[in-house]
């Protein structure tokens, strides 16, 4: 088959008589949306500024009292940590009882064969073991 | 008149020199359109749209390229987004609406029977990223590096783009004509 020339065997269509007034009375219609919108965007702007300034102040003002309370609390010991008892820290005391949180997981994370892992420790209900420094 | 002279008064809102483009533009780009969607009222809504776009937008065209590439790249884009649309909402033309009702059709030129017929179902069968190639290539005359440049994709895919584009059609075109004859005979 011969090589297509589509120039030649399509049928070439032509823009309508009044295309270019269309193309104006379009490019009227957009820059007065625009306008509008400007307007529009400057009057909401102006009527809002009042509520914003005291939406600003009120957050300006919440901001000043709360924050100083919420580092306050945030700022004290977690409430999971059990410090040691205070006859321990006693000046007469020659040791000091520490009690302390262990996560060994991520230590055995890395072990290729899953296997059980006993930890062994001395148990003594009735004596608090001493561990020295 | 200079095209590149009459971007630069579009620049400062001269809305004579746009006339003066669409003077030169608007029937290529409606029947550039036209054969890019097949419906020629959505084609003449996307072409005013166009120039639209070149009198706004004035500003971010760089004299690069000749002002025929620029503004047939938004015409393209303004083609792909129509296609991708169709594609989600399946739009059906008003001459497909026309010729289904047997009335009298839109107030275009419509083609002739026959092969030019043939042609214009395979070309909108095609899906677009294969027909704006072939378009701009076939119909606008535009390099295959242009066409690259106005598509946003690598020549080689351009090329390419082209070459199977014009494979489907004449494949298409060949069995429609032979249809014809078998149905003649």
């Amino acid at each position: 088959m011969e090589e297509l020339n589509l120039k030649d065997l399509l049928s070439r269509v032509k823009a309508p008589e009044d295309f270019e007034e269309r193309v104006f009375e379009k490019i009227r219609d957009r820059k007065r949306d625009r306008r509008n919108y400007l307007l529009v965007s400057i009057g909401i702007w102006r009527r809002q500024k009042i509520l914003l300034a005291t939406a600003f102040l009120i957050f300006l003002v919440a901001g000043i009292f709360l924050l100083p309370q919420f580092f306050k609390k945030y700022g004290e010991p977690e409430a999971g940590f059990s410090p040691a008892p205070a006859k321990f820290l006693s000046a007469e005391s020659s040791s000091l009882s520490l009690i302390e949180f262990v996560d060994f997981t991520r230590d055995f994370a890395d072990i290729p064969e899953k296997k059980v892992v006993y930890i062994l420790e001395t148990v003594n209900e009735s004596v608090v073991s001493e561990v020295k420094y | 008149m200079d095209e590149q002279a009459l971007i630069e008064r579009i620049k400062q809102g001269d809305e004579m020199a746009l006339a003066s483009l669409m003077k030169i533009y608007k029937d290529r780009v409606v029947n550039f359109l036209y054969h890019s969607l097949g419906d020629y009222e959505r084609a003449v809504e996307l072409a005013q749209e166009t120039f639209i776009r070149v009198y706004f937008r004035a500003h971010q065209y760089r004299p690069v390229g000749p002002v025929s590439a620029w503004i047939f790249t938004i015409a393209s884009n303004l083609a792909k987004s129509e296609a991708k649309r169709r594609r989600k909402v399946n739009l059906v033309s008003l001459e497909e609406v026309a010729s289904e009702l047997g009335g009298e059709g839109v107030s275009y030129d419509p083609p002739t029977a026959g092969l030019s017929r043939s042609l214009e179902q395979a070309l909108n069968e095609l899906p677009a990223h294969y027909r704006l190639p072939l378009l701009l290539k076939d119909l606008e005359g535009f390099s295959q590096e242009e066409i690259a440049r106005m598509l946003g994709r690598p020549v080689g895919t351009i090329k390419a783009r082209i070459s199977r584009a014009r494979h489907i059609l004449r494949r298409r075109l060949e069995s429609a004509l032979r249809g014809k004859n078998d149905g003649g005979a």
